[in-house]
């Protein structure tokens, strides 16, 4: 059996106060807020995604703002660095827009990219790259001309702390193809035209604690949920017992924890986030599940409010 | 809290402490026990927290992601609740063995974790490391069985290094049992347990 997973569905992280949290997203990288939920196992804790505008899969980074929270380390066996497209041409304004709100920024290379790197409020490493694949993004937001905005995921910098056994994984379970290596990485290629280029870091990196500041699980794309039925048989066949299937409301989950010790999901494109909310008005209402809804009142009043704002740049 | 106390036929034998795994309850180890060690007393517990209706030690927010705030509290929660249990069935509290599995192992090892001496020896399936940078106190003396599976989908084998490296360099005598099972408790690691208790 051969399957090839398209990349990336979405990467999930741990991070403190929610408002900081928008601000960052929404305020400064102009993504979309496609879903205000909350944490199904904690219902005072936000479950925030944001994406393009409809949040597409490849696209998709959700939040667990989480104020009192330890802080985690980042480290092996997890996502190290998630990494954003943008169109060609665009890195000059990036630059420019990140000094304007005081992020500090490096640029670096990699395997014949340049990127400019750079820390979120929390301490998770972000970087954007020009590429020219992947549709342009429809969604403008606090400045950020549709030319310039995000267009998904490039892809995601994995740290493991057994390389040659993560490496296997993403080739022979994953199905993606190894198409370079160089600077201290490996790097794979997957079939989709966003959230498509994964870089291995090569040498094992000591284990991360996780927490806020940290990603916890990074989710790869199954067409529907019979793939994902095959892809479980197919992980069990490498070796993995991947959990059952779970029902995140806009899509269907299966985990498993690869031998480098980063979490593994694989999740179905379908539902989507205009599941329980027309397209336009995305992100605009705290969704509940049908469990929690008769405790709507109380698990309102558990959560700060934050808004979806510009925020002012500083002058001086 | 809710729980289930069996005394047993041989007042030498330790006493066994369980600690279910995320939606079991005081009832679901007492097969184990009655493998581990059949004639021993059994303290079978119930954790105080539900996660979507599943009975569990302590609150997490996502898988290995736990509230340590709930998880300190949960740990001293219990702490007391041994110490009625004692006073109540009259078992001596110098002879209790750990039973933990899953979340019920990572409550076992919150205890080792902020109490000196209070279990003889522990008994710790598929656990993870609790909370870190702490202070653990003197394990020495102290023997530990961790059952691990290999391909755990939930627990990284790195993990389960580190809570040995910690244990051991609290002085504890840390013997690792790595199955094929993944995160599931299987046969043949019960055995092994059950073989290494006899000797602890």
């Amino acid at each position: 059996m051969t399957l090839q997973t398209s990349g990336i569905h979405h990467i999930t992280a741990f991070v403190g106060d929610a408002q900081r949290n928008a601000d960052f997203y929404a305020g400064i990288l102009g993504l979309r807020l496609v879903k205000k939920t909350i944490n199904f196992d904690a219902p005072e804790v936000y479950h925030l995604y944001f994406g393009n505008e409809q949040g597409a899969p490849g696209t998709i980074i959700t939040f667990f703002p989480w104020s009192t929270g330890r802080k985690g380390r980042i480290g092996g066996g997890q996502v190290g660095v998630t990494t954003y497209a943008v169109p060609v041409g665009s890195l000059d304004f990036w630059e420019q827009r990140l000094a304007t709100y005081r992020i500090p920024v490096t640029e670096v290379s990699r395997i014949s990219e340049s990127y400019l790197s750079f820390a979120d409020y929390d301490g998770l490493r972000i970087e954007l790259v020009e590429r020219e694949e992947g549709a342009p993004s429809t969604w403008s937001f606090a400045g950020v001309p549709v030319e310039h905005a995000i267009k998904g995921f490039g892809g995601a910098v994995l740290y493991s702390t057994d390389p040659l056994k993560t490496a296997d994984t993403l080739g022979h379970t994953l199905g993606m193809e190894r198409i370079a290596e160089g600077d201290g990485y490996i790097r794979y290629r997957s079939t989709g035209d966003i959230g498509n280029i994964i870089d291995l870091k090569a040498t094992p990196v000591p284990q991360g604690a996780g927490g806020t500041g940290t990603v916890h699980h990074i989710a790869w794309r199954a067409i529907d949920d019979a793939e994902q039925l095959e892809w479980g048989i197919l992980v069990q066949s490498h070796g993995y017992q991947p959990t059952p299937v779970q029902d995140r409301q806009y899509f269907n989950a299966i985990y498993f924890r690869e031998e480098g010790g980063i979490l593994f999901e694989i999740a179905t494109d379908p539902p989507g986030f205009a599941n329980d909310e027309e397209p336009d008005a995305l992100g605009l209402k705290l969704m509940l599940p049908a469990w929690f809804e008769p405790h709507r009142a109380a698990i309102e009043e558990n959560l700060s409010p934050f808004q979806i704002r510009e925020i002012e740049v500083k002058q001086g | 809290m809710i729980h289930v106390f069996r005394k047993g036929t041989d007042e030498t034998k330790p006493i066994l402490v369980l600690f279910h795994g995320t939606g079991g309850n005081e009832n679901d180890l007492l097969p184990l026990a009655d493998l581990l060690s059949p004639e021993s007393s059994v303290l079978g517990i119930r954790g105080n927290v539900l996660e979507n209706g599943m009975p569990r030690f302590f609150r997490r927010l996502a898988e290995g992601v736990f509230d340590e705030p709930d998880l300190i509290f949960r740990t001293h929660e219990i702490k007391q609740f041994l110490d009625e249990a004692a006073a109540q069935y009259g078992f001596d509290a110098t002879k209790l063995v750990a039973v933990g599995y899953s979340n019920g192992a990572n409550i076992a090892g919150s205890l080792l974790f902020h109490y000196k001496d209070i279990f003889h020896a522990s008994i710790l399936l598929h656990p993870m490391v609790p909370l870190r940078n702490v202070e653990i106190p003197s394990l020495k003396g102290h023997a530990i069985f961790i059952g691990a599976g290999k391909n755990d989908p939930i627990i990284a084998t790195a993990e389960t290094q580190e809570l040995e490296t910690l244990l051991q360099g609290a002085g504890a005598e840390v013997t690792t049992h790595w199955g094929n099972q993944g995160h599931r408790l299987s046969a043949e690691e019960a055995e092994a347990a059950r073989v290494w208790l006899q000797r602890a």
